[in-house]
């Protein structure tokens, strides 16, 4: 998983509606908080590990601590099918 | 004396205000691309006459003669005038509601403008937008007074919701398109998604516009000054100004057009 690399599925989009980050899709639609529309605006396009790294930059903390929380995450994005791994 | 600098004319008022039938308590400002210095030689002015009744002007032939305003045409000193006259009531009542938008209810976004009977929004909102990057030519004080009654915020904020929608209604085609893998006419649908997704940019950037031909004019002024916009503007010339040969081209350019329309709209407030 870690060297995973994914890309959007076209179909979702995210929209700022009173200061909530949106993500939406036919039939779906839910809430990101800050670190969720971080890993959504970065995921194109970079190894699962390579954002890990850049989230734990941003907001200061040590990788190993957010690992298992965006791992969480982007397999929600998966089961969700918000995003698709590159072959 | 007092003169409008039109490309590399300079068009006394007082004359331009000769030609112009309208009474002391009306309202007169000219607007447009060549007022915002984003028009050409072909460019026309735009004069409005904010009056008090429509009726004074019944008198006057005018080309296009509706309920609530009336247009005509003129030329002078090489220039072509359009010529509107709308009643400066509709505008206080426009203003009035523009105001009184409540912003965080469920209704939709066409609905948050209940518009006087007979009105198309597009003519309304184009009013609206002229107005407010106009120049006043008479009564200066009363076209200061209307000015200073429009919350611009809750202008800009419409202008953005309104035309996000428009983005998310074409957008559908683009994705439909990519979906069905005709890419050629998903990249025609995009680049119209391109210019819509601009469009609520520029709004969200508090720059108003009222046709899609302003769109890049207007990108290119705020990208003078604005490191995100000029961002963007490199972007969408990316996008769009490249030559597409193959299927597999298409494919790419109309995946390109997506992200950024979708990077562009998640950075927008509603």
């Amino acid at each position: 998983m870690l060297n995973d690399v994914f890309t959007k599925n076209y179909t979702f989009r995210s929209r700022k509606i009173s200061n909530q980050n949106i993500l939406f899709a036919s039939g779906f639609c839910y809430e990101l908080n800050d670190t969720g529309t971080f890993i959504w605006e970065n995921i194109s396009d970079q190894s699962v590990n390579e954002i890990i790294e850049m989230l734990a930059k941003e907001y200061e903390v040590n990788p190993e601590d957010i690992k298992d929380d965006v791992i969480n995450f982007i397999n929600f994005l998966i089961e969700k099918k918000a995003i698709i791994k590159d072959e | 004396m007092l003169e409008l600098n039109i490309l590399d004319k300079q068009i006394p008022v007082s004359k331009l205000l000769e030609v112009l039938k309208y009474k002391e308590d009306d309202i007169v400002f000219a607007a447009g691309s060549l007022i915002e210095g984003i028009g050409n030689r072909h460019s026309d002015l735009d004069i409005f006459i904010l009056t008090e009744s429509l009726e004074r002007f019944n008198e006057i032939e005018c080309e296009y003669d509706f309920d609530q305003f009336k247009v005509t045409f003129t030329n002078a000193y090489g220039i072509g005038f359009d010529i509107e006259v709308w009643s400066k009531e509709l505008l206080l009542e426009v203003i009035s509601k523009i105001n009184l938008i409540q912003f965080d209810t469920s209704t939709r976004t066409y609905n948050l403008l209940d518009l006087p009977n007979n009105n198309r929004i597009e003519d309304i909102m184009s009013l609206v937008h002229r107005f407010i990057t106009g120049t006043a030519l008479y009564n200066q004080d009363g076209f200061n007074s209307l000015l200073e009654k429009l919350n611009l915020d809750n202008y800009y904020r419409l202008m953005v919701r309104m035309s996000m929608n428009e983005v998310d209604n074409t957008i559908d085609d683009l994705i439909g398109n990519v979906d069905k893998k005709d890419f050629t006419n998903a990249v025609l649908v995009g680049r119209t998604v391109l210019v819509e997704t601009l469009t609520t940019y520029l709004f969200s950037m508090k720059m108003s516009l009222d046709r899609p031909k302003w769109v890049y004019p207007k990108l290119r002024q705020l990208a003078e000054t604005d490191d995100v916009a000029k961002k963007f503007m490199k972007k969408f010339d990316e996008i769009t100004f490249v030559s597409l040969s193959n299927e597999k081209e298409f494919e790419k350019n109309a995946h390109k057009i997506l992200d950024f329309t979708n990077l562009v709209l998640s950075k927008i407030e509603l």
